[in-house]
């Protein structure tokens, strides 16, 4: 199986890996041309190893992991919730998926530069480029926004062990993705360094070669979200647009080394309180984070030929034959976007399956507890004991919480992406904002669903039996209902 | 063969009277033969009849997910069993009103032909319904374990069957 390793940098590339694991949850593939899915490798690049985006993306990709661990994906297998496999133990020293940037914990920007040695010259041209804020600033919540901090402190992770661990277990077919904002810190600085990095990596390292031939992809993620102003916080959204402005104006003329850039933003965006960094930096999932996700499976399909990269003799570089920039729309303008406001191609690929999982998490939520009598659930064992596993309360009941939650939050957001009816008590089938369910007679909501359910058959082991009797029973259902 | 149905009924004989029961196997006081028709075979096959259907109809039309626990299948049963009841009674209070059912096995008569005592009453026919009742409800039961297991929402009504 190839693997698409996928560099996620800074907290925005926290929350797309985030949405992305709803995605493959859900059922949405990560697969090449001939259908293979992709083993999917993600890596954090974030020195804020506290921030709440980035501890809740790696639970939920340890929960996802757990998940997927139990099913089987033989060719007998209809199911396609967790289709793509994620390993996330890439790294030889640690079993976290973040990549370690040395000497950054409690140290300030000034003790990291080793300041207090530097000659009179070299701090003079040190206090030029640094403000005192910037100096001053603890390294271990990121970058607050400053990408001129995060481009010293990030250009070591080449010299990483993790880095290394990474450019050993890459190999041929593989691909590698990256994931930034271009308006903050610690994407902005990174992307940069992380490309040039990649495609100038050393001979010294192994699996060097491929790297700098490798099909590369990104995201760059431009301003859609604004930060209240905090006096002593160094985070100022009224910079985001100039800082986004100064980046492009680099990348025009220096970014040429992905295949494929996806450039995604809004003029739309909702205002976050100030957080600098560590637990308190928790921001609602948005849609941008999901457009940002499916450039990563747009990514993935796209045949090798048009991702053709050479190595410059001269340089020793990697340098793509071509480089080609997408974007991601909407066809209608609203505030609240619901399935039908996306083209065509983005509803074929997500609104069925994010539909059948919505399904599956609506029914664990609010009426698993009530049909143990039923018939499927007798047929199958799934007792109160399947039910108080941990299988079902800790590592699904996990995906489903915050596939859930993830919804909520995007519901909410500006602009909204609220798709679904969450509130409980709806009738099941009329929580699919826009579309018009079929009448069913006699059976309706969760009774259907049980019917469903009661209807149809699955073999291997429980855990396995459960997720695909799930995915088969809703896939019945949206097409009943909805004719998906 | 042909008295099966006849004798299961004759375990609850103590319900109605042994004239009842006679006339009931088709005796005919005429030829002092029993060679009427055999009213528990026509009973018993229209109340085996009822009880399959109404088997079918739980298990396989109405079929539903939220009418699959025991006392769903207990309502059914008990429905079904009302019907035979009033099949049984109806059966034979209409014979008892017309005077079909022989003399011989109604009255008890002296020598002048006057009647001495009544040997069948109204009640006899009550509850010869409530033994087609029970009766029928064990058909009910035998059909309901040997059916349900083509039932996709009722398999494991009115309870679960481990091998």
């Amino acid at each position: 199986m190839s693997k698409l390793y996928i560099f996620g940098i800074g907290g925005t590339g926290s929350r797309v890996l985030k949405s992305l694991t709803m995605l493959m949850a859900a059922g949405v593939k990560v697969r090449d041309t001939s259908g293979q899915c992709y083993e999917i490798v993600p890596i954090v690049i974030d020195p804020d190893h506290a921030a709440a985006d980035l501890t809740r993306t790696v639970k939920l990709m340890r929960d996802y992991k757990k998940v997927r661990n139990r099913i089987d994906f033989n060719t007998a297998s209809a199911n396609t919730f967790f289709a793509n496999d994620i390993n996330l133990n890439v790294f030889s020293e640690h079993s976290n998926i973040t990549m370690n940037l040395g000497n950054t914990q409690d140290t300030d920007f000034k003790t990291y530069i080793g300041w207090a040695a530097m000659q009179e010259a070299n701090s003079a041209l040190a206090s030029m480029l640094f403000s005192d804020n910037n100096l001053n600033s603890m390294m271990d919540v990121g970058f607050k926004g400053n990408p001129n901090i995060g481009s010293v402190v990030l250009n070591q992770f080449a010299a990483s062990t993790e880095f290394r661990d990474f450019a050993a277990s890459f190999a041929q077919n593989d691909r590698i993705f990256i994931i930034s904002s271009i308006f903050g810190g610690t994407g902005a600085s990174g992307f940069p360094l992380l490309l040039k990095n990649l495609r100038a990596i050393s001979n010294n390292i192994n699996g060097n070669g491929l790297i700098k031939k490798a099909p590369i992809g990104a995201v760059s993620v431009f301003p859609y979200f604004e930060v209240s102003v905090a006096d002593n916080s160094q985070i100022n959204s009224s910079t985001f647009i100039s800082k986004t402005k100064a980046a492009l104006s680099y990348y025009d003329k220096n970014m040429t080394e992905a295949n494929i850039l996806y450039y995604i933003g809004d003029n739309v965006s909702k205002q976050y309180d100030n957080s600098e960094g560590g637990t308190t930096q928790q921001n609602d999932a948005h849609f941008i984070e999901l457009a940002a996700a499916l450039a990563i499976v747009d990514f993935a399909q796209i045949p090798d030929d048009q991702l053709n990269t050479k190595v410059d003799s001269k340089t020793n570089t990697g340098v793509p034959e071509t480089v080609e920039y997408k974007e991601f729309g909407i066809i209608r303008e609203t505030s609240e976007i619901i399935f039908s406001d996306m083209d065509i191609v983005t509803q074929t690929l997500i609104k069925k399956p994010m539909t059948q999982f919505f399904l599956f998490c609506k029914y664990m939520n609010e009426q698993i507890a009530s049909s143990t009598r039923q018939t499927w659930a007798i047929s199958n064992n799934f007792d109160s004991a399947f039910l108080c596993s941990a299988f079902y309360q800790s590592d699904l009941s996990g995906i489903k919480d915050a596939y859930l939650e993830w919804l909520a939050e995007m519901s909410k957001n500006h602009r909204a992406f609220t798709p679904y009816e969450l509130k409980t008590g709806n009738n099941l089938f009329r929580s699919v904002k826009g579309e018009k369910p079929k009448k069913t007679w006699f059976k309706d909501n969760y009774v259907l669903f049980d019917a469903t359910l009661n209807n149809t058959r699955t073999n291997g082991e429980p855990e396995h039996r459960f997720v695909e009797l799930f995915y088969k029973a809703t896939e019945k259902l949206v097409k009943r209902k909805f004719n998906m | 063969m042909n008295e099966i149905l006849g004798q299961i009924y004759c375990w609850f004989e103590s319900l109605f009277s042994q004239n009842f029961a006679e006339y009931l196997w088709g005796y005919n006081c005429d030829t002092q033969q029993y060679d009427n028709p055999n009213m528990f075979n026509q009973v018993g096959l229209l109340s085996i009849v009822v009880s399959l259907i109404c088997v079918l109809l739980y298990y396989y039309a109405i079929n539903h997910p939220r009418f699959s626990r025991w006392w769903h299948w207990l309502i059914v049963l008990i429905a079904s069993g009302a019907i035979n009841l009033f099949i049984g009674y109806g059966w034979t209070i209409s014979d008892f009103r017309n005077g079909v059912i022989g003399d011989c096995l109604m009255y008890v008569r002296n020598e002048q032909g006057d009647i001495v005592n009544q040997l069948i009453y109204e009640t006899d026919c009550w509850m010869f319904g409530v033994t087609n009742f029970i009766v029928s409800s064990g058909f009910f039961i035998i059909f309901s374990f040997a059916l349900r297991w083509g039932s996709s929402n009722c398999r494991y009504s009115p309870f679960v069957i481990r091998p």
